[in-house]
């Protein structure tokens, strides 16, 4: 086992990456071959750096850091115990080669970073101004395009995140809590009433049109509409930020309490 | 019409977020390839003028009408600088597993990794960076990410083949046979 004091790691464990940056640096600082690794020396060292450290972190990730601690001592015991048994010993040396094999792979990357960050200066050398806001000049009658077979929920989150920031500022500005329980039965309802005046509106048009609507009442309305739609009742259809809701002709809509009776 | 006009405009008013050949073709009524010349046009016409401030780069597939780098001391003096995406180490390395792995699923990342990547995938996914693209077909149907237009923007690199080499390792050690874990120096188109 090398005792090698001479130079400690300089950093505490907040600042690495998990257990595999703290080897991959180990193996660095210490001028170790990565292919030829002394698997002994390595856990010790690296149990040594996270004993003296661990109390720096939170629990939650200090557990990572101790796994691989443990994994470590049980390589460097199947190691350095004799064993006879010629299976066991081969267990060894593909787990050795399984290990270095992530770190091998993990130094691919670490290595790409740099050069990552000296891309980013670069491009700062060249500057633009920000995109103008042409919103206020679009044409009011949206071009409404048929949402693709995959959809990404992402967007979808992020229209309905929008929706709500929307109206959060201006119409629920109150303080104080509600405790009134909205069902969604009662805000299809409202969409249905709604739906009876316009045959198709934005998502955005229907919140408008109520006053003093509530964050939970607006995402109670997203419940109904994807019920509705799941009826065909209604078709939902996504343009960019915005929802577009349509009612459905009544041919295609199945009748909700039938399938609830029949159920 | 005046075409060329019409498209410095165009860049002008889309700024740094750029604007797609595809796009530009659904205000002027001709080719994308007309399009891409009259773009290399104006950009020869900057680069040769050196009266003139602007250039035109090309991150993934928009275009972009940004100042002369040679400019930027002075413009910096003006408005100071900032930079706008700082990456931490582990979102930069996050990023960069996905962008060699494309598309790559979390438990891909977490592999290399060695550690919980959930939060950097997400805080990715916030900046604009990263998008999930589909889902595996297996079990668990594991989310698929991808970068999008935003990362070639962020490091200026035109495509996949502009992406960092990664350094080989020499692996003839032991029986350490040959790695088959990087199919990650594929080179875009």
């Amino acid at each position: 086992m090398i005792e090698n004091n001479s130079h400690q790691l300089n950093l505490s464990l907040e600042s690495f990456d998990g257990p595999l940056d703290v080897l991959e640096n180990l193996i660095r600082e210490r001028k170790m071959d990565i292919l030829n690794l002394d698997i002994a020396a390595l856990a010790d060292q690296y149990v040594k750096f996270i004993s003296e450290n661990i109390d720096t972190i939170k629990i939650d990730v200090a557990s990572d850091y101790l796994v691989m601690a443990t994994y470590l001592l049980e390589l460097k015991s199947k190691k350095i115990i004799p064993n006879l048994d010629v299976v066991e010993k081969s267990d060894f040396d593909e787990e050795r080669r399984q290990l270095i094999q992530r770190l091998v792979e993990y130094r691919k990357y670490k290595e790409t970073l740099p050069k990552f960050f000296q891309k980013q200066t670069n491009r700062e050398e060249f500057l633009g101004k920000n995109p103008d806001d042409i919103t206020e000049f679009s044409s009011e009658i949206p071009i409404i395009e048929k949402m693709p077979g995959q959809v990404n929920p992402q967007k979808l989150i992020q229209a309905f995140t929008n929706a709500i920031n929307r109206y959060r500022f201006s119409q629920i500005a109150r303080h104080g809590l509600s405790v009134k329980e909205i069902s969604v039965d009662a805000v299809k309802e409202d969409v249905k009433k709604f739906l009876s005046q316009n045959e198709n509106f934005t998502f955005d048009q229907f919140i408008k049109s109520l006053k003093n609507v509530s964050l939970q009442y607006i995402v109670t309305t997203f419940l109904a509409l994807l019920e509705m739609a799941k009826y065909r009742q209604i078709t939902i259809e996504q343009k960019d930020d915005t929802i577009y809701i349509t009612k459905c002709t009544t041919t295609i809509g199945i009748d909700e309490d039938e399938i609830k009776g029949r159920s | 019409m005046n075409i060329k006009s019409v498209i410095e405009s165009v860049l002008y008013v889309a700024g740094d977020e750029g604007i797609e050949a595809s796009d530009i073709k659904k205000i002027v009524e001709v080719s994308v390839d007309e399009i891409k010349q009259v773009l290399s046009q104006l950009k020869t016409q900057y680069e040769s003028n050196p009266d003139c401030g602007f250039t035109i780069k090309v991150f993934g597939t928009r275009y972009h009408l940004l100042s002369k780098p040679e400019n930027k001391e002075y413009i910096v003096k003006l408005l100071g600088f900032k930079r706008r995406n700082p990456l931490t180490a582990s979102l930069m390395e996050t990023l960069a597993i996905i962008a060699y792995n494309r598309p790559c699923t979390g438990s891909k990342i977490e592999s290399i990794r060695g550690v919980d990547s959930t939060g950097a995938i997400n805080k990715l996914i916030e900046l604009g960076l990263v998008e999930q693209t589909g889902r595996v077909d297996g079990p668990g149907r594991a989310y698929e990410y991808e970068v999008t237009q935003k990362f070639f923007n962020l490091f200026g690199i035109k495509s996949f083949a502009d992406l960092p080499k990664m350094n080989d390792v020499q692996t003839d050690v032991d029986d350490y046979d040959s790695l088959d874990f990087f199919d990650i120096n594929r080179t875009e188109e």
